[in-house]
């Protein structure tokens, strides 16, 4: 069942650079999208668009129902208050849509449950290390209980061992709730290995110029080790060289 | 003795060796005290004047933090009124950039001419020099602000008061308090050269600088030097409180008071 059609979607930024130009994509509900390309390419572009922050210059975005869905973000920094604590980052949005104190709370505790943070409820951002400052950036997206997550090359900043486990924990969580994720980054292994569908982006002005569909079936309980998975990961990987060279 | 210690005690031991050459100077060479007073001397007489310098110090203080509070809440007020309306930032801020930039002593002698009580004159005076500073800075950080977060208070919906109370005020607070600290010192001169243009009226002007003048008028130079020697422990004062304050607000979580 499809949750967004995007047809011919153009974006032009003020300063005149064509960021997205004939854009094509579609999204089905339940589906984990990853958005690969080049550094550049406008996943960014895209992805604000999608989120309502960037008006297109051409082309539209249908939400199947007409109104985009609830939804939540993670962008590449973790973008928290650091004047306020993990509680207080966390339910941020449920405070802007006006719930009581004793809801926010009791929400919040939950989302940081959810991402092993139970403990730091009280520690500002600054006594927390980047993986932490993360997840609170993640339990902030989970906490009002979105259909559809909208992550910008979130964990890209954090180093390898870190990443994997985000990524895991990432997976299991939104496996777990039935959500529509969109994922961009740059990383070929990080969209195999998470993504049900990877759409290929060309460079700037950018469009979706190859989609393919990870298969995790028979891989066993460790995907990343599997043969599937190396496999997978250089036939997206030639594609990826291709659209580099057209 | 470490490092630190002695950067601790270098600005001591300048003082110490100022102060003890000035007074080596005036008992070899006998300056008499209406010329150039002795440390000691003065020192003196901040002690045997207490009772007059004490109740000086006070409306001169009084002035000071009257002029800091009214600079701190008028700047505050305006700075989130001109971000929350162009038009008004746009019709008002020149004129407080006039106020600024016109030295208060060419203001000082129109204000006692429109305004009749005599505390009202120090406190207008004094707030005119000081409110610049916190009003400047806290318009820099009320822009100041994290555009992932401004993109996220956008996408959750949020008006345009809660960006100002969640967002844009807690991202001013540390700018704030910097414009806070540069105007505790300027309200200090504000109410005292307020005092000194007032002093020439017959206004109720007790001040440390009216303290300063009329030693002056009867060349008791000793108390002149210990009345100066007050403001400036004041100014001392005013400015490490002011720290003080802004390094408790501040300690969690920004990156100023971070300790190294």
């Amino acid at each position: 069942m499809s949750l967004l059609r995007i047809a011919g979607l153009s974006h032009r930024f003020a300063g005149g650079t064509l960021a997205l130009d004939g854009l094509n994509l579609g999204l089905e509900r339940g589906e984990f999208l990853s958005v690969l390309g080049p550094s550049g390419c406008g996943k960014s572009t895209l992805l604000r668009l999608i989120m309502g922050l960037e008006t297109p210059t051409t082309g539209a975005l249908a939400w199947a129902g007409g109104v985009p869905p609830r939804f939540g973000v993670v962008f590449q920094e973790p973008t928290l208050m650091p004047w306020a604590d993990v509680i207080d980052n966390v339910a941020l949005p449920l405070r802007l849509a006006g719930a009581g104190r004793a809801a926010r709370e009791a929400a919040a505790r939950e989302a940081i449950d959810l991402v092993g943070l139970s403990g730091f409820e009280r520690a500002v951002p600054r006594e927390l290390s980047g993986g932490m400052r993360m997840r609170v950036s993640i339990a902030r997206a989970f906490v009002g209980n979105p259909e559809l997550l909208l992550l910008d090359e979130p964990f890209a900043a954090l180093d390898e061992i870190t990443r994997l486990r985000l990524d895991d924990e990432l997976r299991a969580l939104a496996t777990a709730r039935g959500l529509t994720v969109v994922f961009v980054t740059h990383s070929v292994f990080e969209s195999v290995y998470l993504s049900t569908r990877i759409a290929v982006m060309t460079p700037r002005p950018g469009h979706v110029a190859a989609e393919i569909t990870v298969e995790r079936a028979g891989a066993g309980a460790d995907f990343r080790a599997s043969a599937g998975y190396a496999r997978q990961c250089g036939v997206v990987s030639d594609r990826l060289a291709e659209v580099m060279a057209a | 003795m470490s490092g630190r210690m002695i950067g601790r005690a270098a600005p001591l031991v300048v003082a110490l060796a100022v102060l003890a050459g000035w007074e080596a100077l005036v008992t070899l060479r006998e300056i008499p005290s209406y010329i150039l007073p002795a440390p000691s001397r003065i020192a003196a007489t901040l002690w045997s004047d207490r009772t007059i310098l004490l109740a000086s110090l006070l409306v001169t203080l009084k002035t000071t933090f009257a002029a800091l509070a009214t600079s701190a809440v008028t700047s505050l007020v305006l700075a989130i009124l001109f971000r929350q309306s162009r038009w008004v930032e746009r019709s008002l801020y020149p004129y407080a950039v006039i106020l600024q930039v016109t030295p208060i002593v060419a203001i000082a002698p129109l204000i006692l001419i429109y305004v009749e009580d005599p505390f009202a004159v120090m406190l207008v005076c004094a707030t005119i020099v000081a409110f610049f500073p916190i009003l400047s800075n806290t318009m820099l950080g009320l822009r100041s602000v994290d555009p992932g977060l401004e993109d996220l208070f956008r996408l959750q919906g949020a008006g345009r008061w809660q960006v100002m109370w969640l967002l844009r005020l807690p991202s001013a607070l540390p700018y704030f308090l910097g414009g806070l600290r540069i105007a505790g010192g300027l309200a200090l001169i504000g109410a005292v050269v307020a005092e000194f243009v007032s002093s020439t009226t017959a206004g109720g002007a007790t001040g440390l600088a009216w303290r300063i003048i009329e030693a002056g008028q009867r060349l008791n130079v000793p108390r002149m030097f210990a009345a100066l020697a007050l403001i400036a422990a004041s100014g001392i004062a005013i400015f490490a409180l002011l720290t003080a304050i802004s390094q408790f607000v501040l300690r969690r979580w920004h990156d100023s008071e971070r300790k190294d």
